[in-house]
């Protein structure tokens, strides 16, 4: 799938960012995933509140050394990971 | 020298060695422990909160059947809230709409849910009892109470056509 732009990403049912040892993870059943850099960044945003086009626009802020397209499609790559994962739902 | 050991990720807590189904494949001990001798609340409780306190990230409520436990609220409720993450591994079988929503309110994230077949009748020979259409009024308390549901199934050679002797034992998979 290809997230819609004006949808909010938000942690599925069993999902929730935890800690361990300093380390950022998204806690899923049975998984864990570490989170560092630009991975968080995301995930940290996805609270049903941003759209994804502002989680986009925030990173790009953020990477503004990055080729914008480049950020805006490994954004959506891995927002798309992530729900193939059933660690994201969107609210439209 | 020093050296660190790094923190336990996940606990397993086998709450109870009891279990409802008798299901044809299972080799799980039905009483290694009797209920005499299992842990106390309290001390379960204690376990999770020191579990919680080595970084622990996620906490499996097994058994047996974990349900059988009647302070299985309590024991979900025991440590932080919202750490760790909490899944109970069950039958369904003693599983009530009001227990659901007890244990969900208490911090449950996640449920396991066993099935022993795809059909009503095959189901329930292969578990020995008639437990399958419970497990699908299960499924639909899950959904209403939007928590994370993984389905386990046993993928036996038979589990999927109908047993031909009819007594729920097999001679072999």
């Amino acid at each position: 799938m290809t997230p819609d732009p004006n949808s909010r990403p938000r942690l599925a049912p069993g999902c929730r960012l935890g800690e361990n040892n300093n380390q950022r993870v998204l806690l899923m059943p049975e998984r864990a995933l570490r989170l560092n850099g630009p991975s968080l960044e995301i995930v940290e945003r996805c609270d049903g509140k941003h759209t994804v086009g502002q989680i986009v626009a925030d990173l790009q802020k953020i990477y503004s050394k990055a080729a914008s397209e480049k950020v805006e499609q490994d954004i959506l790559g891995y927002l798309a990971l992530l729900h193939d994962q059933r660690a994201l739902d969107f609210d439209l | 020298m020093t050296f660190t050991l790094p923190n336990p990720l996940a606990l397993i807590a086998e709450l109870t060695h009891r279990c409802p189904l008798h299901c044809v494949y299972c080799s799980n001990p039905l009483e290694m422990q009797s209920r005499a001798n299992e842990l106390p609340t309290e001390v379960w409780s204690r376990v999770f909160k020191e579990a919680a306190e080595a970084g622990v990230l996620q906490a499996d409520f097994t058994g047996g059947e974990p349900l059988a436990r009647t302070d299985i609220v309590d024991l979900i409720r025991a440590g932080p809230r919202r750490r760790p993450l909490r899944h109970l591994i069950t039958s369904g079988l003693p599983m009530e709409e009001a227990k659901l929503a007890a244990l969900v309110e208490a911090g449950l994230d996640h449920i396991q849910l066993s099935f022993q077949g795809t059909r009503e009748d095959t189901a329930n020979e292969i578990s020995g009892t008639k437990s399958h259409a419970h497990k699908l009024r299960v499924l639909e308390w899950v959904k209403r109470h939007r928590i994370a549901l993984t389905l386990n199934f046993g993928t036996i050679a038979f589990a999927s056509r109908p047993l031909s002797n009819g007594t729920g034992k097999t001679t072999g998979t």
